[in-house]
């Protein structure tokens, strides 16, 4: 596996701009770069985890469409006061739209092939696809909240302090579950022929 | 808290490999969406949906107005009153008048008839002699004191 790969760099939490309040600020007053510049920050994490979540790249489209769309009426109304917790507040929306839809559908979540996903496709080896494919696989295997975890924090890039408040569990719960899960994930991994 | 620091240095090395597979994974997913969802996405700033229910705003009240002033000038095109009402007191008193033309003359028939009854009946009592009714002598009184 190579640490080297450009798509590695952003899988952590990326730095947030020392400027988000003010785009933010921008984006709840009307400006259509702040909006924009949001967009383009937090879409395709919300989609990502959509996508984790639902298994179909329809249906995470839609999700993402309709979290952005609760978030530009919140932003009309001025219901939305920034205080900091933005990407807390965004990923709850999305959390609430993937598990109504889950409902509504009763859908089961299915693995989705990297290389028939839409939209641009990820410069990544042969032998990392198939690595992608069976960690997506393993993935199947955790119990739903170890899932939810590992989920809201490399398809959503939330910190770790962020996904205990979206949880609503102390931080150290979400660490124990978070190293817990990748030792499954191992384990299953290494079982994989 | 450092996030990330914290996360890398809880975890074992052994892990490491796991964990760039999972970031490779969510990398992936990611670079999957759609160009055309972000452009579609970038191009719906709140502010059209604040400038629309402006717009809604400002229309509403003006649709309003002019939907009670089409109301209001198709009932007085189309109103037909339905029974002829006084529009003055000229009309009014005339009315009363004519009603009260019909009362007298029912009245005036009703009395003419009983004046005639009562003086009838005065003519009768005149000629009638009541004393021969109560004469000892005749044969009603004999039958009333026997």
């Amino acid at each position: 596996m190579s640490a080297s790969n450009p798509a590695l760099h952003a899988a952590c939490p990326p730095e947030q701009p020392h400027n988000l309040s003010a785009i933010l600020r921008a984006a709840t007053s009307g400006d259509a770069q702040a909006w924009q510049t949001l967009v383009e920050m937090y879409s395709r994490r919300v989609f990502a985890f959509a996508l984790s979540r639902m298994g179909g790249a329809e249906l995470a489209q839609e999700i993402t469409q309709s979290v952005f769309v609760t978030v530009a009426e919140q932003f009309a109304s001025t219901n939305y006061h920034e205080q900091g917790k933005f990407e807390a507040w965004l990923f709850r929306i999305a959390a609430n739209r993937i598990r109504d839809e889950a409902r509504r559908q009763q859908r089961q979540a299915t693995p989705t092939d990297p290389s028939k996903m839409p939209g641009k496709a990820l410069a990544t080896p042969e032998s990392q696809i198939e690595a992608v494919s069976a960690m997506r696989d393993a993935m199947q295997q955790l119990p739903e909240q170890e899932q939810t975890v590992l989920q809201l924090r490399y398809h959503a890039q939330l910190a770790f302090a962020q996904i205990a408040k979206n949880l609503d569990k102390p931080v150290g719960t979400i660490l124990a579950q978070h190293h817990r899960s990748l030792r499954k994930l191992k384990e299953a991994l290494s079982q994989t022929p | 808290m450092n996030d990330k620091h914290t996360a890398q240095s809880e975890l074992p090395d052994d892990l490491h490999e796991t964990q760039h597979t999972l970031e490779l994974l969510a990398a992936t997913a990611r670079a999957s969406m759609p160009q055309a969802l972000a452009e579609h996405l970038a191009a719906s700033p709140p502010d059209a949906h604040r400038a629309s229910r402006v717009v809604l705003g400002r229309i509403t009240p003006m649709l309003a107005i002019a939907a009670l002033i089409a109301v209001l000038a198709t009932s007085i095109v189309f109103w037909q009153p339905s029974a002829p009402i006084n529009t003055n007191a000229q009309d009014a008193l005339l009315a009363v008048m004519q009603e009260d033309d019909l009362f007298v003359d029912i009245f005036d028939d009703a009395f003419d008839s009983f004046y005639t009854e009562l003086v009838a009946t005065e003519q009768l009592f005149a000629s009638w002699d009541a004393t021969a009714l109560w004469d000892d002598s005749s044969s009603l009184w004999q039958e009333v004191v026997q």
